[in-house]
């Protein structure tokens, strides 16, 4: 059975936050992880073209996208990063396939994200924006809090553990359908 | 297998930090339950939505230019100012903008922001925006050209919020391909020339040239500004 360009590109939309997280997760660079993005779009219209048979959309696309992470990786001789997706890739696309993105629950995982970081304790939110918001790098962070890297990173994954069992909280209790 | 060890290995891999023996340790464990990939999943999608909400997305350039690129546009752009304002003190005063009657006024979230929102909600490269009147009110309209099909996102003028999603058979891979500055890029490059409103913006290709034709609302009169599409200057307000 054919799948028209427009059922595919329908497909494609509505999974852009898996779909994204997915490269983010093979890539682990956000500004890469966009530009495969747009890429892979094309990619699905030109397939789609070439009249392609998709029985199963998820597992098709990321087999496009793993291909076109591995030509960024080559392109950036990144070796180690593209053997260390490429042992990766397989079990990532399993875990987004049977996770995929619902739309609501993209909405509201947003919506919590603001009310679980003003829950968060403020060292742990001034670490966060130190982080995500100034975009300082982890040495510079170590150096303000007389501290390690390693200290750091250790903080900002509790920070983050931590709001992501928020959000999850809030979605079982509020509604993430 | 100790959670801690999971954990670890976790944290190990999103930080960049673990070798190749962990990582096939990790995708090991991750095999075997799929808790953890769920975990993987939640973990990668608030660092996703992290970055996103400190850090918004850009409006998708066509073109990452070179530094040496950007130094020579820089050194173009003073040397054009420069000619333009010697012109402009041997010209006669300009005539004062026609007046015509005012589009759709924008809402609250702004065209740039509509942009951004229309970028952020699927794939494209933004093409065409403004604000447009459909059944009695106002929308932003998107127009991205996505290959060789276009899509149009239509967003709710204060909230932002997307109503409409479509992908249609028009082809303008042609003009998303010969943009080099984004439209949202040569949008701020006309308000710098002519503040106000944006309340259209459109990629074109004319005589072999991508340019975009901004229409800004300045006081009470609309403004057309031209913006070479491949250097970004305001060649016409």
């Amino acid at each position: 059975m054919k799948t028209k360009t427009s059922e595919l590109l329908k497909m494609f939309l509505e999974q852009r936050e898996g779909l994204l997280g997915f490269i983010f997760a093979l890539t682990r660079d956000r500004e890469a992880a966009e530009d495969l993005f747009q890429e892979t779009g094309v990619a699905v219209v030109e397939e789609a073209n070439r009249g392609t048979e998709v029985r199963q959309f998820l597992p098709w696309v990321h087999e496009i996208i793993r291909r076109r992470v591995a030509d960024h990786f080559r392109k950036k001789s990144r070796r180690g990063a593209l053997e260390q997706s490429g042992a990766m890739d397989e079990v990532v696309s399993l875990a987004f396939c049977e996770n995929p993105s619902k739309p609501a629950e993209v909405h509201h995982s947003r919506e919590y994200l603001d009310e679980c970081l003003e829950e968060l304790p403020a060292s742990q939110r001034e670490l966060i924006e130190q982080r995500y918001r100034e975009q300082s790098p982890l040495r510079k962070i170590a150096a303000i809090a007389d501290s390690t890297e390693g200290s750091v990173k250790v903080l900002l994954w509790r920070a983050r553990r931590q709001l992501a069992r928020c959000i999850e909280g809030k979605m079982a209790s509020g509604g993430g359908e | 297998m100790d959670a801690r060890r999971f954990d670890e290995l976790l944290q190990r891999w999103q930080d960049g930090d673990a070798g190749t023996a962990e990582v096939a340790e990790l995708a090991s464990l991750m095999r075997e339950d799929p808790l953890r990939r769920r975990e993987l999943v939640t973990s990668i999608r608030l660092e996703l939505n992290l970055h996103r909400k400190y850090a918004p997305a850009k409006a998708a350039a066509p073109a990452r230019r070179r530094r040496w690129e950007a130094v020579a546009a820089a050194l173009v752009l003073a040397l054009s100012a420069f000619l333009v304002g010697r012109l402009l003190l041997m010209r006669p005063p300009a005539t004062p903008p026609k007046q015509v009657a005012l589009p759709p006024q924008p809402g609250p979230i702004g065209l740039l922001r509509a942009i951004d929102l229309a970028v952020s909600s699927g794939a494209g490269v933004p093409i065409k925006a403004e604000v447009e009147r459909e059944d009695g009110s106002s929308v932003y309209s998107i127009q991205l050209a996505l290959g060789d099909r276009t899509r149009e996102v239509e967003l709710d003028l204060s909230s932002g919020r997307v109503l409409e999603d479509e992908v249609e058979e028009e082809n303008r891979s042609a003009v998303a391909a010969a943009l080099k500055v984004s439209l949202a890029a040569a949008i701020e490059k006309a308000l710098e020339a002519v503040p106000g409103r944006p309340v259209e913006a459109e990629a074109k290709i004319k005589e072999g040239k991508v340019q975009v034709e901004v229409s800004v609302i300045s006081g009470s009169t609309v403004r057309k500004i031209v913006v070479d599409g491949d250097s970004g200057q305001v060649i016409r307000r």
